[in-house]
This record gives C-alpha cells, sequence and structure tokens, in this order.
C-alpha cells in the first residue's frame, strides 16, 4: 500500500476534558488514503477521543498539538482554523448510537439533505441515492421510515448517508455494538464495499475478529497514547503488549500462537495451517513452519 | 423436584399492527442458581421475552397481546399484585441503560431502589459495597450518570438491581459496550452470584462468553425455542447463530479427518486437546 499519500496528520496532540487527567496524552499519527484502520483498545483508553479529531469535532487542547487534513484537491486544513462543516467533506463521522443522527421520515429523504444542501442536482441525487444504498445493502428501502429499520440497518443507513457527502474518509465509531454476527458482518461489508471504492475507513471495535477480518492496519491504544500500531498480524502477535493492555486477540491468533503457528488471523488461516501443520506434504509453497515448536 | 425458579408455559406475544408472533408457544424452565443463555438473532423476541419475565409485559406494554403463563417459583406472575411485588424476586437490566438510569448520581442510583423498599441502612452499605466490589464501580460512585461511558452505565445498572437483591436476573445485554476485559469481569461477577443461588437469564450475542460461562443455552428464531440444551450441544448443533472461533476451527478441522477430540469451547481446551492429539505416540501423524 501506497502510505506516501497521507489524508490525516496528527502531531503531538493532547487533549483534556476540563480539569480531568489528559484523554489523549501526545499523539503522532499519520492516516494515509485507502487505508482501513481499526482503531482497539480498552473502554476510556481516548479511542473515540482521538477519532473524533480527525474531523474537527474535537481539537487539540495544548498549543502545540496540530491535525491537519489532506483534501482530494490537494489542499491542506488545519482543523484549528477551519469551520467544521469545511472539514467534514473530508472526514465523515459516524456515531456509535445511529438514532442520534437519523431525522427524517424515510430513508430517501436521509440521504438526500446532505447532498441537497451542497446543490447537487436532483437526477443525480437520485441514482446517488439509489447506489448508496445497495452499497450498504439497503436497496430498494427508498421509502421506508427508518423506525422501522433494524438497529444494524439504521447503522448501514447512518453510514450511507455519511458516505453520500463525498467524503474521503469514513470514521465509524463502534458499528457493531450489540449487533448479532449477521448483521456485523453486514455493517463490515459495507464499509469493505466503500473502501475497495478508494474510501479511506477507520473503525472503533471491541470485536477483535472482525478486525483481524478487515482491517489493514491496527491501532492500539491505551491511557490516551498509542500503544502500538501495525497490521493486524504484527499487532495480534506482540503477546506481552496486548496482555498489559487487556486488548483480546481474536480465539484463532490466540490458539496458533499457543500452538507456534506464526501468521494466523482468522478461523480460515487456522483450519489451514492446523491442517498443514498434520499434513505438511500437501503444503510445498508456504513458509515452512517450525517443527520444533509442534508439540 | 423443587420448583423451577422461573417456568414458561405456552407464551405467545403479538405486538398490535404486527402480523407475526413476537414470542409463538415458548416453553422453558430455569433451575434456581442456573445461568441460562439466550442467543439469537435481531428480531428473534429476546427483548420481548425478558419483557414477559419480568412483567412488564403485559402490564406496562398495552399494545402486546400476551397468551400463556410465566411461573416464579411455581407462582403464576399473573398472581403478583403488581410491577412493585414481582421486582422484589425477579430483577431486569434492560438492552439501553439509559433508559433505566433516573438519578443524576451514581451513589444515588445504587441506593435509590434499596431506600425506598426501607432495606435497614447497615444492609444498604453492605450491599453497595459488595456492588462496588463485584462490578468495579467503587471509583464512579460520586460521577454524574450522565457522564458515564456506554460500558460504564451498563456495570452500573447491573449493579443497581443486584442491590435489590433479587433471586432472579435477567440481563439483555449487559456488556454490549463493554470491551472484551470488562465484559469478562462482569461475566465473572454473574458467576459468583449464580454459585449463592441467584437464578441468571442473559440474552447475549457473545457467543464466545456464553459458551464458557453459561450452563445451558436457549435459541430464538422468529419467537420460537429453536434449540436448547448444553451450550456444547447447541453451540455444535445446525442452528447455531454463531460459534466461537475454536469450536468452529475444531469442527472444520474434524470435517477434514484432523480433529478427533471432543470439541472445544475454549482456547485453553482447544490448546490442551490439540497437543494430546499431535502427541499421541501410537499415531502415525506423529511427527517428533
Amino acid at each position: 500500500m501506497n502510505h506516501s499519500e497521507n489524508v490525516i496528520e496528527m502531531v503531538d496532540v493532547e487533549h483534556t476534558y476540563g480539569r480531568g487527567a489528559a484523554a489523549l496524552a501526545g499523539v503522532d499519527l499519520t492516516i494515509g488514503r485507502g487505508e482501513f484502520v481499526a482503531i482497539i483498545g480498552r473502554n476510556g483508553s481516548g479511542k473515540t477521543t482521538l477519532a473524533k479529531h480527525f474531523n474537527g469535532l474535537l481539537r487539540p487542547t495544548n498549543p502545540r498539538g496540530t491535525v491537519r487534513l489532506h483534501t482530494k484537491d490537494g489542499a491542506t486544513v488545519d482543523t484549528r482554523g477551519t469551520r467544521l462543516h469545511h472539514l467534514a467533506a473530508t472526514v465523515g463521522y459516524v456515531f456509535q448510537n445511529p438514532d442520534r443522527q437519523i431525522f427524517h421520515d424515510t430513508c430517501r429523504e436521509e440521504l438526500e439533505y446532505g447532498p441537497r444542501n451542497l446543490g447537487t442536482d436532483p437526477a443525480e441525487l437520485a441514482r446517488e441515492v439509489r447506489s448508496s444504498l445497495e452499497l450498504v445493502g439497503l436497496e430498494g428501502h427508498e421509502e421506508t421510515n427508518p423506525i422501522h429499520l433494524s438497529r444494524g440497518e439504521r447503522q448501514r443507513l447512518a453510514i450511507a448517508s455519511t458516505l453520500i457527502m463525498g467524503c474521503d474518509v469514513a470514521v465509524v465509531d463502534e458499528p457493531t455494538t450489540g449487533q448479532d454476527r449477521a448483521e456485523s458482518r453486514k455493517i463490515l461489508d459495507a464499509l469493505a464495499h466503500h473502501h475497495a471504492r478508494g474510501r479511506t475507513i477507520v473503525i472503533i471495535s471491541h470485536d477483535m475478529a472482525l478486525v483481524a477480518e478487515y482491517a489493514t492496519r491496527v491501532i492500539a491504544m491505551r491511557q490516551g497514547r498509542l500503544l502500538t500500531d501495525g497490521s493486524p498480524a504484527e499487532v495480534f502477535s506482540q503477546r506481552e503488549v496486548i496482555q498489559e493492555s487487556n486488548i483480546r486477540p481474536p480465539q484463532a491468533a490466540v490458539l496458533a500462537a499457543e500452538l507456534g503457528l506464526p501468521g494466523v488471523l482468522t478461523v480460515d488461516d487456522a483450519v489451514r495451517a492446523m491442517s498443514e501443520s498434520r499434513t505438511p506434504a500437501a503444503s510445498p509453497d508456504v513458509s515452512p513452519i517450525h517443527d520444533d515448536k509442534v508439540h | 423436584m423443587t420448583a423451577p425458579a422461573l417456568a414458561v408455559s405456552g407464551l405467545s406475544v403479538r405486538y398490535e399492527g404486527a402480523e407475526q408472533r413476537a414470542l409463538d408457544e415458548v416453553d422453558f424452565e430455569v433451575a434456581p442458581g442456573e445461568i441460562l443463555g439466550i442467543l439469537g438473532p435481531t428480531g428473534a423476541g429476546k427483548s420481548t421475552l425478558m419483557q414477559c419475565l419480568s412483567g412488564v409485559i403485559p402490564r406496562h406494554e398495552d399494545n402486546a397481546g400476551m397468551r400463556g403463563e410465566v411461573f416464579v417459583f411455581g407462582r403464576p406472575l399473573s398472581e403478583f399484585a403488581g410491577l412493585s411485588e414481582i421486582t422484589e424476586t425477579v430483577g431486569l437490566v434492560m438492552q439501553d441503560p439509559e433508559v433505566q438510569l433516573v438519578n443524576t448520581v451514581v451513589r444515588e442510583e445504587l441506593v435509590w431502589g434499596m431506600e425506598n423498599r426501607g432495606t435497614p441502612v447497615p444492609e444498604i452499605e453492605r450491599r453497595l459495597e459488595r456492588a462496588c466490589q463485584l462490578f468495579d464501580i467503587g471509583g464512579l460512585l460520586d460521577r454524574f450518570t450522565h457522564a458515564l461511558s456506554g460500558g460504564e452505565k451498563q456495570r452500573v445498572v447491573v449493579a443497581s438491581i443486584f442491590c435489590l437483591n433479587p433471586r432472579i436476573m435477567l440481563l439483555d445485554e449487559p456488556t454490549s459496550e463493554l470491551d472484551p476485559a470488562g465484559t469478562e469481569s462482569v461475566m465473572d461477577a454473574i458467576r459468583v452470584l449464580a454459585g449463592e443461588g441467584v437464578t441468571v437469564l442473559l440474552v447475549e450475542h457473545k457467543v464466545e462468553e456464553l459458551a464458557v460461562y453459561a450452563d445451558r443455552l436457549l435459541v430464538l428464531r422468529h419467537g420460537r425455542v429453536e434449540a436448547a440444551g448444553s451450550p456444547r450441544d447447541v453451540l455444535t448443533g445446525p442452528t447455531a447463530p454463531d460459534r466461537p472461533q475454536v469450536l468452529d476451527i475444531a469442527l472444520r478441522l474434524k470435517e477434514r479427518g484432523h480433529w478427533d477430540a471432543e470439541v472445544p469451547l475454549s482456547v485453553p481446551k482447544a490448546v490442551a486437546a490439540w497437543q494430546a492429539m499431535t502427541n499421541d505416540p501410537h499415531s502415525d501423524r506423529n511427527r517428533s
């Protein structure tokens, strides 16, 4: 992946609410265009505070801290001196509870609201609404009242109504809270669709199985700082770090690590690696598994 | 045989205007001190069931037509004088903790119900201390309830129900906003209470936790009981809405002939089983 083209750059960002402890205690972070980033960490570790800095919902409380966005047209804007609606054109934010942002009586009106305010042509708008609904798996729901959608469907509608604004980056705070497995997958698939079309996706999540499967990069936070940052495989293999921060990697990864099988993140990976460890001849093209670690 | 803590018989609910029943002829029993995990896809009727078991339906939901009966320690809920009498035995933690937080400060929230009941002060203090210890909320006592995070609200609400000393706790996704470590600590607390005889019904999507903590599981789908039994039987069965990853892995390895032990429900069990299998000196696959 080309990391040279960045979309968000944070330097030395601190954030303190009121007179409390620092929710962010000095964060340097760069997010590249086209990444699928998962921010993980315990409740209260600063994940949401960090994410809200990406589009100016929060600004650094230390004078030195800066957050810069690189827009599609090549401009660089500092979130501190820029109005929120301007920043939102680059970075859209989907809140944890979709009901805080849905306020129309039909899905169509919900999706039309933002683009219409920007003066989008009505014919084009109808087309965009249709394709937005399709991309999040809600095709045919133009005239449905969001009240009659399930919570997961409303979450997908909120994602669509953010992304229809044409923003480059979607930040989605805990998209699968309280969802069953099938619905969680639909939500992540909707984000993956947008990611495949060039969007940068940032999610906050406690669901490590989904993080391992969908994210290209994992940022783990602890007490307002970045604890570690890397590919899912790199982050979930740092056993001391994740234990110390109470992060629970997916069971497939933990199991494989216990058995000394490297590079396993998902159930599919584990089934493959464990099968191969019992029939090594069947897999000449994969890197050899360390025999000495298989008891 | 002692009476079950809860018995549900022919329970059906149809909401006004709805074509389908939200619950359709549901029957099951829960023994005292048992942890029953309830799972099922969104819209299966899980929350409706919890509302029936706590008497909210039909007493406070006038658009829900209910048939059948719920027995609490052998006594029909319809014979209880009112919700206040039901809550002496049955405590409900609703899916959205916000609707249940009525006080401005956490300490008041915890003490409020006990004071309304006329609980003696030393007993209030004892339970408050226990609640703080079980649910790790000692540091939150002087916080404003509106300023708590979602996960903190959930722990406070579960603790406030615990303070009412119910013999049956109905918990509707009590850990949805908690991180994995926080989830585990609430589950540990639930297990401690069950060990003391509290009966727990736990609606939960987190199947890896249910597999380890629940004594029995019940799967609801389209308002019906689709499966019920031990976690191993239910999660191995074809109707499981989700499976712990290690169970999934073992089942798929079994299909390929690479797993010939009992299928595991937790990572340590999976590790032990795999090591025993691959260490077997009589196995011709042994690679040492």
